[in-house]
């Protein structure tokens, strides 16, 4: 359904002494509808770059990108805003992904609004949003707060719901639980889960804790350096890793037993 | 082993406009020399506010009482200027946000070196190389080059291990790291472990983890407490602590990692304005009864190393 092909981005600094680091190199890959594909490596090897590219946040220096089979690397304007529709991202600190001068409400309502799905302060938009909540597991009293009345595990949630009024096709999910502790990892992760069940969206999970990845994920695909090291489904490369990388990860992760 | 740090009937609450936050009620907790002990717990339950508690980092509106005793004097009754002679010399803290607590206008180098200077007298050339040194000890492949970066050229991760540079630069007897391992990977991670292992081999200093990350702390912490809404609600040594868990918070928090399961561990905690007069587990918990809904239970000691705070073993 998704498709990634050849995909690099290279950023450049300095005026008079020019730099550039290659963050992202030649990645490849594709994700299939209702599929997890988890994306791990180490901190600084160019994961949210990746993840930035896909949601067309960040240019990329070469290569295309297909959605149902339509190249969208290079859209622009009406069809970029359909494309951004389709595509969504939960980040990796929730606090700082929700305007803390909004109430919930409104900030589940600014993404109806601005897609049209509901008029300003119709009916529609309070059931749609009741309705969204409750998928969430929140309740009616957490609309009327701001979001640092909330806690890490909250917000995420708010932050799932917004995402989830779009009915989105692709799920960009960037490191959603490195901020949480265990207890709610857990919550939020089950959520995710049930949630892709209900509405069939595929997700490319970014983590680098590898436990996160075993239980969620179908397929694995391990960076190194911007480079994709090996990908396969996640008991191949769990039990048969053949990257000294992936190897070497997984014996650390092994020790942390 | 002799005792660095006393903790003694700690409170601290905040005064905010809808009442006083309770953030950390009567906690007690010895420090022994070249010990590495852990305080894990939910979000919000009081350990980061216990760490900063030991320096007094906390704002205004925050009150502690209670006892801190480092190397025999109390932290709570020190002037401004003994404390800035305690603060970064005998105790360092390394901050969880990693992306906050550095200058963005200033290069990782100048910002490692500035502590480096403060905390000894050395020159500028020595203080480079002193800085050089503590990355590489930090596991940066290339530390020169980190040096002449700007923090926002660095991964989370890198930010983290940059700091916690600058906490090491003062040779502490007493390291507070809260959260040193979030953003990190596994390789990563075990570095870190490697890197304060020896740390506290070398120097003889003591560690206060504060994280959320169990597996982390089984990797490195000899002692470990567990809070839950301000309180201290189980500790004891690690191995006893995760194989045979008495409390039944710390029994559901090893449940709810993924690698045992993802059992969920419904509800939140409960809220530190107005704190319950129960067992303040008791909405979440699986084992309640009748006695949990009237009594607040006190740290029972099974055994000389181990104490819980649950009505179950009364």
């Amino acid at each position: 359904m998704f498709e990634v092909r050849n995909l690099s981005k290279v950023y450049n600094s300095g005026v008079i002494h020019k730099a550039s680091l290659k963050a992202v190199d030649d990645v490849t890959f594709s994700v299939d509808r209702g599929e997890t594909v988890g994306i791990i490596g180490e901190s600084g090897c160019g994961k949210t770059s990746l993840a930035k590219m896909v949601l067309k946040l960040l240019n990329s220096s070469s290569g295309s990108m297909y959605l149902n089979g339509e190249d969208v690397s290079s859209i622009r304007g009406e069809k970029l805003k359909s494309y951004r529709r389709k595509v969504q991202i939960i980040f990796q600190n929730p606090e700082s992904s929700i305007n803390p001068h909004m109430k919930i409400y409104d900030c589940i309502a600014e993404v109806l609004r601005i897609n049209k799905l509901a008029s300003r302060k119709s009916e529609d938009e309070k059931a749609l949003i009741n309705q969204l909540i409750s998928m969430v597991g929140l309740q009616q009293e957490h609309l009327n707060r701001y979001s640092w009345e909330l806690s890490g595990g909250q917000i995420q949630r708010v932050a799932l719901s917004r995402v989830l009024a779009l009915k989105p096709e692709l799920l960009v999910a960037d490191e959603p639980t490195s901020m949480l502790d265990v207890s709610v990892q857990a919550q939020v992760l089950t959520l995710l889960r049930s949630m892709q069940r209900e509405q069939g969206f595929a997700m490319l999970f970014i983590s680098h804790d590898l436990d996160v990845v075993r239980v969620m994920c179908d397929r694995v695909v391990v960076m190194f350096m911007g480079k994709i090291v090996e990908s396969g489904t996640v008991d191949q490369v769990f039990s048969h890793p053949c990257h000294n990388y992936t190897k070497s990860l997984l014996e650390e992760y092994e020790c942390l037993r | 082993m002799e005792k660095l740090l006393e903790i003694k009937n700690l409170c601290t609450h905040f005064d905010s406009r809808n009442g006083c936050v309770n953030a950390v009620c009567n906690v007690n907790m010895d420090i022994h020399r070249r010990q590495i002990i852990g305080l894990i717990g939910e979000t919000g339950c009081g350990k980061s506010v216990l760490g900063q508690s030991v320096l007094k980092l906390l704002p205004k509106n925050a009150c502690i009482t209670g006892k801190i005793l480092f190397e025999g004097k109390d932290i709570l009754k020190m002037s401004v200027k003994e404390l800035r002679a305690v603060r970064g010399h005998k105790i360092a803290f390394i901050c969880q946000n990693p992306a906050e607590a550095l200058n963005p206008l200033m290069k990782n180098g100048t910002q490692i070196m500035e502590s480096v200077r403060i905390n000894q007298a050395l020159s500028k050339k020595e203080c480079r190389e002193t800085s050089i040194d503590l990355l590489n000890i930090l596991g940066f492949s290339e530390p020169k080059a980190i040096m002449h970066k700007y923090p926002n050229e660095l991964s989370g991760g890198m930010k983290q291990r940059v700091l916690a540079a600058m906490g090491m630069s003062g040779y502490p007897s007493l390291l507070i790291a809260d959260e040193p391992t979030k953003g990190l990977d596994a390789i990563k991670r075990r570095q870190v472990i490697a890197m304060i292992r020896k740390f506290t081999e070398t120097t003889g200093c003591a560690v206060l983890i504060i994280t959320h990350d169990l597996k982390f702390a089984s990797a490195i912490c000899d002692t470990i407490a567990v809070m839950y809404a301000g309180e201290i609600v189980e500790t004891g040594d690690m191995e006893t602590l995760f194989n045979d868990p008495k409390h039944p918070y710390l029994m559901a928090l090893i449940k709810s990692q993924p690698c045992k399961g993802l059992n969920v561990l419904n509800g939140t905690v409960c809220s530190l304005i107005d704190l319950p007069s129960n067992c303040r587990f008791f909405d979440r918990c699986s084992y309640a009864t009748g006695v949990c809904k009237d009594q607040h239970p006190d740290l029972l000691t099974l055994n000389e190393a181990h104490r819980v705070r649950c009505l179950k073993y009364v």
